[in-house]
């Protein structure tokens, strides 16, 4: 593993102006994954109760 | 001899791995540890790849969107070849287990290839100075995308499971021709998106420090949506093995 690309923790946010772009598309993903991972088991939930 | 005893072999195999009952409980024991290691893997690759690596020399930091654009790009296109595989198993051999697997592919695969389309959109933005372009790569993935709500459309409005697998499956395996389309539409026409850095036969063009993050990226990424895609094909084996008794037993 290389260095630490960035001399702060605030210049690692704003990635010289391109942060943004990078942490909206961080954001995507965790929110889709999270969601997915939520709605499935929301649902086996569902399925599990009206089968019991 | 040989030949007929692994014929036999592999029928018993597929036979016993192809009933919803075992695949449900080895399933169920592979979840946490793939969902673990892949999250694992997942979330340092994501650290390495944002924090850890050089900024590049043409892009700068917004490069760094590759570590989720490729992975979910790439994954869009596996799960779809994954999907029309379960769907060739089905018709063939009348696997209905291939059928649950093939209609729970596609939500998971629907999902990955929006965030694909919109990660790749919002690295338009800084990269191309634009965040959409009608250019053979974004609208080949656009209709990868639309086929994929199209085939949940047309399973959903079939009461009889049975028509609705098989139409879902003529569809999809036709709808395959999509893939290597998506694949070489960078090579075919002339496009805003660059050509594939990483290929089979050539050196990548990607620098080593960059590359190996990436290819832990896309491991991680595609262990966390097989794992989405595990629980998806759970809920079809409840919706449609509900009044089986191994079913009633394990809830």
């Amino acid at each position: 593993m290389s260095k630490f690309a960035f001399s702060s923790f605030s210049d690692a946010m704003n990635m010289d102006g391109h942060g943004i772009y990078v942490w909206i598309v961080f954001a995507l993903f965790f929110i889709a994954l999270s969601t997915s991972f939520f709605i499935f088991n929301l649902l086996i939930k569902k399925y599990k109760k009206r089968i019991k | 001899m040989l030949r007929e005893i692994l014929i036999i072999v592999i029928k018993k195999f597929i036979h016993q791995f192809a009933s919803p009952k075992t695949y449900f409980y080895q399933v169920n024991r592979l979840y946490p540890w793939l969902l673990y290691i892949s999250l694992s893997i997942y979330v340092f690759a994501i650290i390495w790849g944002l924090f850890f690596t050089p900024k590049d020399f043409v892009q700068g930091h917004s490069y760094r969107i590759i570590y989720f654009h490729v992975p979910a790009s790439f994954i869009a296109q596996s799960l779809y070849a994954a999907m029309a595989i379960s769907s060739a198993v089905f018709l063939i051999w009348r696997v209905k287990l291939a059928a649950y697997l093939a209609r729970s592919i596609a939500p998971v695969g629907a999902m990955v290839t929006f965030i694909a389309l919109a990660s790749g959109s919002i690295w338009g933005i800084p990269t191309w100075g634009t965040w959409w372009e009608w250019d053979a790569r974004i609208t080949s993935t656009l209709i990868l995308f639309i086929m994929y709500l199209g085939l949940i459309s047309l399973h959903n409005s079939f009461n009889n499971f049975d028509k609705a697998d098989k139409l879902f499956s003529y569809l999809s395996i036709i709808g395959f021709v999509q893939i290597p389309i998506i694949k070489k539409s960078v090579d075919w026409w002339s496009s805003l998106h660059q050509p594939a850095s990483i290929t089979i036969s050539d050196k990548p063009s990607i620098d080593p420090s960059m590359l190996y993050p990436l290819f832990m990226a896309m491991i991680g990424f595609a262990g966390l949506v097989a794992c989405i895609v595990i629980l998806s094909s759970k809920v079809q084996i409840y919706i449609r093995e509900k009044n089986k008794n191994w079913v009633k037993d394990y809830v």
